[in-house]
């Protein structure tokens, strides 16, 4: 089963209604809507997450539906992994 | 006080001849300080010390060996090019990274290459594009790309009162959070001397280049109070994105932070080389300064609308130091 983590060193900060993301491994600097930072807040980096997982911890933080957020960040997950912020992972089994 | 500022003569480059200039660049070398860089110049370029004595006129002149930062060497090009359209080249630690220019054009190559060389190195600052000026010991960064206008803006807030602290490089210390002049001469470029020339002429402006890749070009000497205070730092203030428009009003339009922090980061000549560090910072000054887009076409009323504003920027400055130190008024 594939997973996602989060890149090492990946640093965020807010800026105005957007926020800012570096990573320390590319080196690269992206701006961030507010599902996408979610996403980087609810990963960790020792730890692969499937996105039915994700989507579950952030439904349970906001007091929303996890099918309706697998949704909304379906389109999140393409930009953060070209961008460097988040890596494919396998999830070991259970 | 700098040790070395301690040590200066009091003879500025406008006291002494042209001959001591020249001798200097032919033999050990004019030292330059520009406060964050000491620049050493050498070299037998045709007209450079006349040029040199225009521009930097208020700095202190120094031609006895001395540790420098950057060595700057304009030669005239050797071989037939000493006759036949001659030319100078740029050289520094044995390497010429441009093609020579025409002879006539040795100070703007000088500036080119020091401002390259500066842009380069020193990465203890987060070097960002912009012109920078100080009021009530704060900054007002100008971040801007070629031809909006930033270098005709600092001019003429150098020429009001506002201390020049530079036309290229707005150079954050990364350990004390503020700004270090890196003092060099305004260089202006086609309708912009004749704006300056306009709008102040008593503006001490320098020989004009008519025939640089930039096109017409003259260099404004920074005034000797901002020479005397190049080393001084000044706390971040508020952040201008200029645009020259000729023929609209002024609009000083606010801006906010996701779209400032681009416009810093973007622009600085080493944000990718200071990694996490460069992030940190320029995301500190997008979250905190006061940003503005300043359309102009009138510098008078320009000055005017960025001085009305100026009071509330010194003391919401003051006051976000004052809460992250726990004591106020401290200089940088």
């Amino acid at each position: 089963m594939t997973g996602f983590v989060l890149a090492p060193g990946v640093l965020t900060a807010p800026l105005g209604t957007g926020w800012a993301a570096y990573s320390a491994v590319s080196g690269e600097t992206h701006l961030l809507n507010d599902e996408s930072l979610a996403v980087l807040e609810a990963l960790h980096s020792d730890e692969p997450t499937t996105v039915a997982e994700l989507c579950s911890r952030l439904a349970a933080d906001h007091g929303v539906e996890a099918m309706a957020l697998a949704t909304t960040l379906q389109d999140c997950w393409r930009p953060l992994l070209e961008a460097g912020l988040v890596r494919h992972c396998a999830v070991p089994l259970a | 006080m700098n040790p070395v500022a301690a040590l200066e003569p009091m003879r500025a480059l406008s006291q002494v001849g042209t001959a001591a200039i020249q001798q200097a660049l032919l033999g050990p070398g004019l030292l330059l300080d520009v406060g964050l860089a000491i620049l050493r110049v050498q070299g037998d370029a045709p007209g450079l010390a006349q040029q040199l004595h225009a521009v930097y006129r208020n700095f202190p002149f120094r031609a006895a060996p001395g540790w420098a930062d950057v060595h700057l060497h304009i030669h005239r090009r050797r071989g037939l090019r000493r006759w036949v359209r001659p030319q100078v080249v740029f050289r520094c630690d044995s390497e010429e990274p441009f093609d020579p220019f025409p002879a006539d054009t040795a100070l703007p190559l000088m500036e080119w290459g020091a401002n390259y060389l500066i842009g380069r190195r020193f990465n203890d600052s987060l070097l960002f594009h912009a012109g920078v000026v100080e009021r009530d010991g704060h900054a007002l960064l100008m971040p801007a790309l070629p031809g909006s206008g930033k270098s005709t803006l600092t001019a003429a807030l150098s020429l009001r009162g506002w201390r020049m602290l530079s036309d290229e490089f707005g150079a954050l210390d990364l350990q004390r959070g503020s700004f270090r002049p890196v003092l060099k001469p305004v260089a202006l470029k086609n309708t912009s001397i004749d704006v300056i020339r306009a709008f102040a002429p008593e503006a001490e402006l320098g020989p004009e280049f008519p025939r640089t890749r930039k096109g017409r070009v003259a260099h404004l000497a920074p005034s000797a109070p901002a020479v005397a205070a190049r080393q001084n730092h000044a706390w971040p203030g508020a952040v201008v994105l200029p645009r020259w428009r000729p023929d609209g009003g002024t609009r000083l339009e606010p801006v906010p932070p996701q779209l400032v922090f681009p416009t810093l980061a973007f622009n600085a000549f080493n944000y990718a080389v200071l990694g996490a560090e460069g992030f940190r910072a320029a995301v500190s000054l997008a979250q905190t300064c006061p940003t503005w887009q300043l359309e102009y076409s009138d510098l008078h009323d320009a000055i005017t609308h960025l001085e009305r504003e100026w009071p509330a920027v010194v003391l919401q400055a003051t006051a976000r130091r004052a809460a992250d130190s726990g004591h106020e008024g401290a200089m940088p």
